[in-house]
């Protein structure tokens, strides 16, 4: 299968316009239809890498960005998210395509899956072994799993930690992750290398921007990890980095307040979030610092297992 | 429907046959269902409690959930969003006054809806339970109070039969499920839902008719007459035979032509119901689908109203209800 690289811009612009390609993110495949030249730009410039095809054969998500009918086309032109031909968010200013792309992916993925067990978490790994940061938006997951990646850690995802239900494995996506506001300047001076796509201003969440995510992640998006640590991350201005063992038991109720479908799930998400908390080490974390916040957390990774309680 | 679909490739052995990610779509709406399942189970032990005795025949139950109760093939993998009760409508005000007290109240209506599910409609506005979230609806009949004959609901609560080993609830005869549930396909709007209503009734049929043969069917038969639901009843059986192949005895069909509408009409309508219950994985329904849809839209609606009534509603919902904000 080709990557979005080995299409000419032309030939990825007139197929995203027409019948649609279809975007391949670890074990899910997206059929995406876009006239937008934002969409088409972020999707050359931030999935370079990604195995992309068709459309052909089964797709988990059909999703579309278009422009509405109507007056808001052309004037304060607005964008729409379209799931199965249906919007399903309220539109967003014209300019904010390229997001609304990747938060309706996310949308996909924390609505219409239940295969898996979805933890609100941004997972790294480091070997064999997955960092996993559960947290609502605002703790700092994104910005910290930008700055691991960017130094050498693995990425899974920024946003959602897939539990495989069967294996107790965690999947990833390797998808773009999402910076906002200050820490898209305290990334790129933490990895002035790294790509950044261009911010996209005045969104619900503020100034936007993504980073590309490195090959080696996209390469090995398949093989997924074992649980290895779940850190609490929480971004606290004027504090030291401070990381402090947390119990299995407070940390069982952190994954579950922080998981989308578990009470969809049942039983089976109970057996498997106890399983996750009992193969992992178990932090909460503290941090104002990104190269601090890495440096200590590469310690961490470095010492092993700990065995606790 | 996936959750179905998975029961069944897994009850013939071919759960090995799709490919890997159409598997895991089917297996994950499953694992819904069943968990789903389990919950509308709990919450009937809660409901149980929280239920006054009610005057002139125990609550039935409606619907998926009764299917559940009943233990019906096929049930558990059917997702049953919430509870459908049936109480007679002398008591229903009260009923909902006292869950009140357990914590049932129904969300903001505006004026105009609360007064019309008053008026017309066969329930109360849907409730839900402050704390466990959950929905019930409390009917008092199978169709709305407007359709040109009303259904008799005594009959079917006073025919409803206990549940073996529960003090509280009761299920509808075999005959009356199988007429609610085409009472409620072939004069209700959602026709995107078609497919799975027509094989619920396709199933109902093939396991009363297993079940009880002969005794079935005449019962059937009997009850559709009493209840006034004779056309729906005709409709189920024809649409069921012709799309699933429901082993529907070839003289229950004759003797159910004598509801039938005039051939013309029947032909367009079975036209029309064939073509909106076609289901499309994406995009937008094509127009034919979408517009057969729209129609039997308004067909549903006109044979809910009278006309005169009719204009009416559609003037409010028109003009003086409050609109939903455009963005």
């Amino acid at each position: 299968m080709s990557v979005v690289a080995d299409l000419p811009p032309a030939e990825l612009r007139d197929r995203l316009r027409g019948p649609g390609i279809d975007l391949v993110t670890g074990r899910f495949r997206t059929r995406i239809v876009s006239g937008l030249p934002e969409v088409t730009t972020g999707i050359a410039q931030l999935y370079r890498d990604f195995p992309v095809d068709g459309p052909t054969g089964f797709a988990d998500f059909h999703v579309a960005v278009a422009r509405p009918r109507g007056l808001r086309r052309w004037y304060r032109p607005q964008v729409l998210f379209r799931f199965d031909g249906r919007s399903v968010f309220k539109p967003l200013p014209g300019n904010q395509a390229f997001p609304m792309l990747e938060w309706g992916l996310n949308w996909c993925l924390t609505t219409q899956v239940h295969h898996y067990l979805v933890f609100h978490a941004a997972v790294v790994a480091n070997g064999e072994r997955a960092l996993v940061m559960p947290g609502p938006p605002g703790s700092g997951k994104s910005t910290l799993c930008a700055a691991l990646v960017t130094q050498g850690w693995r990425l899974l995802s920024d946003e959602m930690a897939l539990l495989d239900l069967e294996s107790g494995l965690i999947h990833g996506l390797a998808r773009p992750v999402s910076l906002k506001n200050e820490s898209i300047p305290a990334l790129q001076a933490l990895a002035p290398d790294a790509f950044v796509s261009a911010p996209c201003h005045d969104t619900l969440k503020g100034t936007v921007a993504h980073l590309r995510p490195p090959i080696d992640s996209v390469e090995r998006v398949r093989t997924p990890v074992r649980p290895g640590w779940i850190v609490f991350p929480r971004f606290v201005p004027q504090a030291a980095t401070e990381l402090l063992a947390r119990s299995r038991d407070t940390a069982f109720f952190g994954l579950v307040s922080n998981a989308f479908n578990y009470s969809a799930l049942g039983d089976i998400a109970f057996e498997r979030t106890v399983d996750l908390v009992a193969q992992s080490d178990c932090h909460d974390f503290s941090y104002i610092h990104l190269a601090e916040a890495v440096a200590r957390l590469g310690e961490l990774a470095g010492a092993g297992t700990r065995p606790v309680d | 429907m996936l959750a179905t679909l998975w029961d069944l490739l897994q009850a013939q052995g071919h759960a090995g046959a799709p490919p890997e990610p159409v598997r895991y779509q089917l297996w994950g709406a499953w694992l819904l269902a069943r968990r789903r399942t389990t919950a509308i189970l709990w919450e009937l032990r809660c409901l149980a409690a929280e239920l006054p005795v009610i005057e002139g025949g125990r609550p039935v139950l409606l619907k998926g959930v009764a299917y559940i109760v009943r233990d019906l093939p096929g049930a558990r993998s059917r997702l049953c969003g919430d509870i459908d009760l049936l109480v007679p409508r002398a008591e229903i005000d009260r009923v909902e006054r006292m869950l009140y007290w357990s914590g049932w109240s129904r969300g903001e209506l505006d004026p105009y809806d609360e007064q019309y599910y008053r008026q017309w409609m066969h329930q109360v506005p849907p409730l839900q339970h402050r704390r466990r979230r959950s929905t019930l609806d409390l009917h008092h009949n199978i169709l709305p109070e407007t359709v040109r004959q009303p259904p008799e609901p005594a009959r079917l609560i006073e025919r409803a039969e206990p549940i073996p080993g529960d003090p509280v609830f009761a299920t509808p005869t075999p005959a009356h499920m199988v007429i609610h549930s085409a009472a409620h396909l072939f004069a209700d709007s959602e026709w995107d839902k078609a497919v799975r209503d027509f094989y619920d009734l396709d199933r109902l049929l093939r396991h009363f008719g297993e079940q009880h043969g002969d005794a079935f069917w005449d019962e059937l038969l009997t009850e559709a007459q009493a209840m006034a639901c004779g056309r729906q009843v005709y409709y189920a059986l024809r649409c069921c035979s012709r799309w699933f192949a429901t082993p529907v005895p070839v003289t229950v069909l004759a003797r159910l032509r004598r509801f039938a509408p005039a051939a013309p009409i029947r032909a367009v309508l079975e036209r029309l119901f064939g073509l909106a219950t076609r289901a499309h994985a994406a995009g937008p329904s094509p127009r034919r689908t979408a517009a057969s849809r729209a129609l039997l839209f308004v067909r549903s609606h006109w044979i809910k109203m009278p006309p005169l009534m009719l204009m009416r509603h559609l003037f409010h919902k028109a003009f003086l209800s409050p609109r939903e904000e455009s963005p």
